[in-house]
C-alpha cells in the first residue's frame, strides 16, 4: 500500500468515526422539527389535485413543444428531468432573516433591531416598542417614560409620565404617538412638543390607528371594556362605537380602514368603519387566541391559538375579504408566542418558547414551515436562566432601506 | 470509478471497503419506497429517510463549519428544504446526493460568512472558541479546521461521503479540475500536519524541562 493510500484510509476511518458534540440531542431536536414540517404539509389529495392540473398543463406544453421544436422527441428525457427534479434551495446565512427587512424584537432585557443580514443592535431598556410608519424611528416604553430613538439607538427625546408606559403605537402620518400611561390613553406629538390624555380607564389592548393619510385628522380605535371607541385624536370627535361584546385582545384596521377587526379570546369580530358589527368568526372549539397580526395587504389576519386541554398551538390564517373560516397553516405541541408578517407578506414568523425557536411559515402557495431559527433567547437575552420572562417577540418588520421611496412596516402581535 | 447510485445499489459487495456511513446507507429500492410513502404523507417513511440520512449530513456539516449549533441548523434546514420540495422530487434519483448538495453548499457559505464577520468585527467582539468535539481525533479536526472551506468540503465529500471527484464537481457546480486541485492541496496540507513528528508530551504534571 502506498503512503498516500494509507493516509487516505486513515483519514476515511477518522472521518467515519466522527461524532459531532451532543449528536443525539441534535438529532432528537431536528427530528421534532422535521416531523412537524412533514405533518404540516397539505393533505395528499389536495396536492394531487394541484399536481394533476399542473401535469395536464405540462403535458399539453410538452406535446406542443415536441411537435413544434423537436424531431422525434429528441432530448425530451432531459427536459422532463429539469422540470420535475427539485433544485437545492438558494443558500443563505442562518444568522439572517429569510425575507428582506428589519425586525424589531422586544425581549426581556430590551428591544433589538435585527437586520436581514444578521446585524443586530440593542435599543436599551425598553419594555415595549413600535416602529414609526416608515421605519425611521422607534417609539418605546421605558418605565414611566415614552422615548423615541432612531434604529442606531440614538435617543431623540423622552417624555416622563405619571404611570407605567405601555403599548406605544405611531400614527400613519408619523406625527402622533398613542400610548397607555397606567390606564390612561394618551397621545404625544411625534417631535415631543405636546401630549394630552384622550381617554381614561382603557384596557390593555393596544390602540389601533386607522390608515388615514395626512392632512386628514388621525383616527384611533381603542377598547374600554367590551366596547370599542373610534375617535379623532385632535378634535376628540367620536366617529363611532361598537356594540358591547367580549373584550378584544387586539384591534386591527383592515382593508384600507374600511373594516375594524377585533380579535377576542374565542372569536374575530369584523366591524364597519363606524363600529357596526358585520361578521363574527368563531375560533376552533376549545382554543383561545394568543396573538394576531394583520398582513401588509390589509386582507389577511394571522392568528395564534392555544388549545389548553391538548397543550398544542396553531397558526391560523383568516381571509378578511372572503366569507370562509380560518385555515390552519401550522400546528405544534407547546405554546406559540408572538407573530408578525414579513413586509412583502410572503412569510410569518412565530415564536416557540419551549423549543427556543422562531418558525418562519409560508402562508400561501406551498403552505408550511419555511425555516427555523433556534437559540432565540441566546440571541436576544443572553440565554438567561431560569426562562421565566416573556419570550423574545417580533414587534414589527420594516423594509430594509428606510430611505426607499415607499418604505413599509408591519406590526407584530401584542404581548 | 463507480457513481454514488451504483455504489449504493452494490453496497453489500463493497461493504468491506466502505465505512460506517455507507453501511447505514439504504438500498436504492428501499429509499425510493420511503420517498414515495413520505410523499403520500407517511410519517414512518419520513422517519426512515431522516434516520438514514441525518447522521452523515450532520457530520459533514460539522466537519466543514466546526461549529456544533451551525452544523445542526444546516442539516436541519437541508431536511426542511427537502420536505418543501418533496412533492416535486424525482424518485428515480437518489435522495442522499441531493441532500448533501444543500448541506455542503450551505456549510461553505456559512464558513465564508463567518470568516468575513471575523474580519469586520474582530476588534469589537470575540467569538467563543468552537466546541471541542468529543470522540474525534483532535489532530484530524484541528488539521481540517486549518483548510479553506472549499478544501474542507472537497475532502469531506470525497472521504466521508465517498463521492468521486466527478460527482463532487457536479454537486458543487465547479470544474472537475478545480475539485482535483482542492482535494490535492487539502490532502497535502492535512498530510503535512498529521504526519509531522509529534511533540513529546510532558512526563508528569508540574515537572519542568530545561
Amino acid at each position: 500500500m502506498s503512503r498516500r493510500s494509507a493516509f487516505d484510509d486513515r483519514l476515511r476511518r477518522e472521518l467515519h468515526a466522527a461524532r459531532p458534540p451532543r449528536a443525539v440531542d441534535a438529532e432528537r431536536r431536528a427530528w421534532r422539527v422535521v416531523r412537524a414540517a412533514h405533518a404540516a404539509r397539505p393533505p395528499a389529495r389536495a396536492r394531487w389535485r394541484g399536481a394533476r392540473l399542473a401535469l395536464a398543463a405540462a403535458g399539453a406544453a410538452l406535446a406542443a413543444g415536441a411537435l413544434a421544436l423537436t424531431p422525434a422527441g429528441a432530448r425530451m428525457g432531459d427536459w422532463i428531468d429539469d422540470v420535475v427534479s427539485p433544485a437545492p434551495e438558494a443558500t443563505r446565512s442562518l444568522s439572517s432573516l429569510p425575507a428582506p427587512g428589519r425586525l424589531l424584537v422586544v425581549a426581556d432585557g430590551g428591544a433589538w433591531v435585527f437586520a436581514d443580514n444578521g446585524a443586530r443592535r440593542q435599543l436599551g431598556g425598553l419594555s415595549d416598542a413600535t416602529w414609526s410608519p416608515r421605519g425611521w424611528f422607534v417609539a418605546g416604553a421605558r418605565g414611566r417614560e415614552l422615548v423615541a430613538l432612531d434604529p442606531q439607538n440614538r435617543e431623540r427625546w423622552s417624555r416622563p409620565t405619571g404611570a407605567r408606559v405601555s403599548v406605544p403605537r405611531w400614527s400613519p402620518d408619523g406625527y402622533r404617538i398613542a400610548y397607555r400611561s397606567g390606564s390612561d390613553l394618551r397621545v404625544a406629538i411625534g417631535d415631543n412638543t405636546d401630549d394630552w390624555r384622550l381617554a381614561r380607564g382603557v384596557g390593555a389592548t393596544p390602540p389601533a390607528w386607522k390608515p388615514v393619510a395626512a392632512p386628514a385628522e388621525q383616527v384611533l380605535a381603542f377598547a374600554t371594556g367590551g366596547r370599542i371607541s373610534i375617535v379623532g385624536v385632535d378634535s376628540r370627535q367620536v366617529h363611532g362605537r361598537t356594540p358591547p361584546g367580549p373584550p378584544p385582545r387586539e384591534l386591527w384596521w383592515a382593508d384600507g380602514g374600511r373594516r375594524l377587526v377585533a380579535v377576542t379570546s374565542t372569536s374575530v369580530r369584523v366591524h364597519g368603519p363606524r363600529g357596526r358589527l358585520l361578521r363574527t368568526v368563531r375560533l376552533p372549539y376549545g382554543s383561545t387566541a394568543a396573538g394576531s397580526a394583520l398582513a401588509p395587504d390589509g386582507r389577511r389576519l394571522a392568528i395564534v391559538t392555544r388549545a389548553a386541554d391538548r397543550g398544542s398551538s396553531r397558526l391560523l390564517l383568516l381571509r378578511l375579504d372572503r366569507p370562509r373560516p380560518p385555515r390552519s397553516l401550522f400546528s405544534s405541541r407547546g405554546s406559540f408566542e408572538g407573530v408578525a408578517w414579513s413586509v412583502d407578506g410572503s412569510l410569518l414568523v412565530v415564536g416557540v418558547p419551549r423549543a427556543d425557536q422562531w418558525l418562519f411559515v409560508r402562508p400561501e402557495g406551498s403552505v408550511g414551515l419555511d425555516s427555523v431559527v433556534r437559540g432565540i433567547r441566546e440571541r436576544f437575552e443572553g440565554g438567561r436562566e431560569p426562562r421565566t420572562g416573556a419570550f423574545p417577540r417580533p414587534a414589527g418588520w420594516c423594509d430594509a432601506d428606510p430611505q426607499s421611496a415607499r418604505p413599509r412596516c408591519s406590526l407584530g402581535s401584542a404581548p | 470509478m463507480t457513481s454514488a447510485l451504483a455504489r449504493a445499489s452494490t453496497i453489500d459487495l463493497t461493504a468491506a471497503r466502505l465505512g460506517p456511513a455507507d453501511l447505514q446507507r439504504p438500498g436504492r429500492r428501499r429509499e425510493r419506497a420511503w420517498v414515495r410513502a413520505a410523499q403520500a404523507g407517511s410519517h414512518e417513511a419520513m422517519e426512515a429517510l431522516f434516520k438514514a440520512h441525518w447522521a452523515p449530513a450532520h457530520r459533514a456539516a460539522f466537519l466543514i463549519v466546526h461549529d456544533a449549533a451551525a452544523a445542526e441548523d444546516i442539516a436541519q434546514e437541508a431536511f426542511l428544504a427537502a420536505i418543501r420540495a418533496l412533492d416535486r422530487f424525482d424518485r428515480r434519483r437518489p435522495f442522499g446526493p441531493w441532500l448533501h448538495r444543500i448541506v455542503v453548499n450551505r456549510a461553505i457559505d456559512w464558513s465564508r460568512a463567518r470568516a468575513l464577520r471575523r474580519e469586520v468585527a474582530e476588534a469589537v467582539e470575540s467569538e467563543a472558541p468552537p466546541a471541542r468535539p468529543a470522540g474525534w481525533s483532535d489532530e484530524v479536526v484541528s488539521a481540517l479546521a486549518a483548510l479553506d472551506p472549499e478544501q474542507r468540503a472537497a475532502v469531506v465529500l470525497r472521504h466521508l461521503l465517498e463521492y468521486t471527484p466527478g460527482e463532487i464537481a457536479q454537486l458543487l457546480e465547479v470544474p472537475r479540475g478545480t475539485v482535483n486541485s482542492r482535494l490535492r492541496r487539502g490532502l497535502d496540507r492535512l498530510a503535512a500536519q498529521l504526519e509531522a513528528p509529534a511533540r513529546p508530551a510532558p512526563s508528569s504534571a508540574g515537572e519542568e524541562r530545561p
